[in-house]
């Protein structure tokens, strides 16, 4: 009590709308400095050593060349198909798995048969990186988009699964009480308690899982795959042109970057922030 | 708003209010009957537990009964049992003469703190029930809205749960029973979470809706003063193994206000159930109560 009045006279002493209104902008360009001045720092160090050094610009190219390629390769469309393709891919493998690994978990953490069927089977595939599956990817579905999306399946399928587990697990014993007294029927109690119970971690779940797959995806495309981001990196590396590796790498990075902000932030957002519920870090 | 929880409710709920003398148990109708409840845990050493033994209880149509006992006795295992949550190792419970082994229609329940569903407005907690049961969209939600008015929620219907105080979160889960139209209440520590004056408003209202709905209600509580402001009868029951220890009416006229805490009668029940709950209370502090903590 004490405490707001005597913040609330110190406002009407030394602030009036001006200041306060100074000082959000402040907060905002302090905070945009933050975000730009590191970059601006690496791309600062990264044209003065490239300068001092004069490495061959097959090992290292300069920024400049870098964004005069990255440029180049916006306006002639190559980017963005490869971006496309990849994305196209990566929608394919992720989505599949996404739909597989829900009910799957969901079946896995509700039903001690299915948890003791799956789990060992389970335990041993997770630990087998997705990379590790191309040679039989190929062999299976030959080399195109079947063979990718094959791995990027693989790759997204177990931290959506994994969490889909511990996300039913964890819907309190206190609210699937209140469904039995309340008679919830069967598909009640799926969709207005243990799914939205777990969607935390189901949310969790699908951003790892997508990430994974992602990156995935390059590894893939630069095997078995003859567009994509992988596959302008690795195509570009075998000519030498360095720039184009550097252009790839960075567009990997800048839309995982964008689609982490853009779409799976805010759904998290809107749905378990809203909630209350607890979330993971970041 | 405390003061027009449910006042305005007049609708075709009778009263059927027992008469506290404990002489006609076989003219009346018995709501719920317990014969020979026992219960019995596994311990995590393997050894047996005995939560529950042999608690016979009969409870009559719109009886308000209150069971206290220290921490340990098995009144919440004994309140579940009565929810058909879990069933007795040994003996019955009847609800209106048929043995249940499940959930019974008639009866709902007021959980501790935290039973709502965080991901539903206060508008949808509320209509549950009756969404359980197939009741259409728009009646079910203009029900919830009745119920929601009168419990002082109204302007909150579109909030989430964690938009709201610890108060008005109970003030939910109470409205969201009510909902469902049961015969029976089952309140389980309800207000153990809320700060004494608020506890004491809303017990209270909890009288005022008991008054005015005429509900049997069996309520689950650490307070004696509590138990003895709201109950018919107040059930004192043994540490460990739960037995039924004493009954005692409290034949105090309704409605009861707050005011009635200072009458003699009131404070001579009180100190009369305390006496009986104390041994068990520090039979309870010495076997638990330095005991350390065991992380699940």
């Amino acid at each position: 009590m004490n405490l707001t009045t005597l913040a609330g006279s110190r406002r009407t002493v030394s602030g009036n709308s001006g200041a306060s209104h100074r000082r959000i902008i402040g907060y905002r360009t302090r905070e945009f400095f933050l975000f730009l001045l590191p970059i601006a720092a690496f791309v600062l160090i990264w044209e003065i050593a490239t300068l001092v050094a004069k490495w061959p610009p097959y090992l290292l190219p300069g920024p400049a060349k870098v964004a005069e390629t990255f440029w180049a390769l916006l306006i002639n469309g190559d980017l963005l198909r490869y971006l496309r393709d990849s994305v196209g891919r990566l929608m394919l493998g992720s989505v599949t798995a996404f739909f597989v690994a829900v009910p799957m978990g969901y079946l896995i953490a509700t039903s001690r048969f299915a948890d003791r069927a799956f789990s060992p089977l389970i335990a041993m595939t997770q630990p087998i990186p997705g990379i590790a599956w191309i040679p039989l990817a190929i062999l299976w579905f030959g080399l195109g988009p079947a063979a990718v999306g094959f791995i990027i399946f693989l790759s997204a399928f177990f931290p959506i699964l994994i969490n889909t587990v511990a996300g039913v697990r964890a819907v309190g014993k206190d609210l699937r009480r209140v469904a039995q007294v309340f008679h919830f029927p069967r598909r009640m109690l799926l969709f207005d308690v243990m799914l939205p119970g777990a969607l935390p971690y189901i949310v969790t779940g699908t951003r790892l899982g997508f990430g994974y797959g992602w990156r995935a995806l390059v590894a893939g495309e630069m095997i078995a795959a003859s567009s994509g981001l992988g596959y302008m990196i690795f195509d570009a590396r075998n000519y030498l042109k360095t720039d184009e590796v550097i252009v790839g790498m960075l567009t990997i990075g800048l839309f995982w970057a964008f689609v982490e902000r853009v779409a799976l932030r805010p759904i998290e957002r809107c749905t378990v922030e809203r909630w209350g519920m607890v979330t993971s870090a970041n | 708003m405390l003061t027009t929880f449910f006042e305005s409710r007049s609708n075709g709920y009778s009263k059927q209010r027992a008469p506290t003398e404990n002489g006609g148990l076989h003219a009346l109708v018995t709501q719920i009957r317990a014969v020979g409840i026992t219960k019995i845990f596994q311990a995590v050493d393997g050894s047996e537990v005995v939560a529950l033994d042999g608690l016979d209880l009969d409870i009559r149509p719109g009886e308000f009964v209150c069971v206290v006992g220290p921490s340990g006795c098995g009144k919440s295992t004994f309140l579940s049992m009565m929810a058909g949550l879990e069933t007795p190792t040994e003996g019955t419970i009847a609800i209106k003469d048929t043995v249940i082994s499940s959930p019974h229609p008639d009866v709902a329940m007021v959980f501790q703190e935290h039973s709502l569903f965080p991901w539903k407005t206060v508008l949808h907690n509320v209509a549950v029930a009756q969404k359980a049961r197939g009741m259409p969209r728009k009646q079910r939600e203009q029900r919830a809205r009745e119920i929601i008015a009168m419990a002082g929620l109204s302007g909150f219907e579109d909030k989430h749960p964690c938009e709201l105080s610890g108060g008005m979160r109970q003030r939910v889960g109470i409205a969201r029973a009510l909902a469902a139209e049961p015969e029976v209440l089952l309140m389980d520590e309800p207000f153990g979470a809320l700060d004494a004056q608020t506890r004491k408003l809303f017990q209270e209202e909890l009288l005022r809706i008991y008054d005015q709905f005429g509900k049997t209600i069996v309520f689950v509580t650490h307070s004696v003063e509590e138990a003895v402001f709201l109950a018919d009868r107040v059930v004192v029951m043994t540490f460990r193994p739960g037995r039924i220890k004493k009954v005692f009416d409290v034949p105090i006229e309704r409605p009861r206000t707050l005011d009635i805490l200072n009458d003699e009668i009131f404070q001579e029940i009180r100190t009369e159930v305390w006496e009986s709950l104390k041994e068990e209370a520090s039979l309870a502090f010495e076997a638990l109560g330095n005991r350390a903590g065991r992380c699940k």
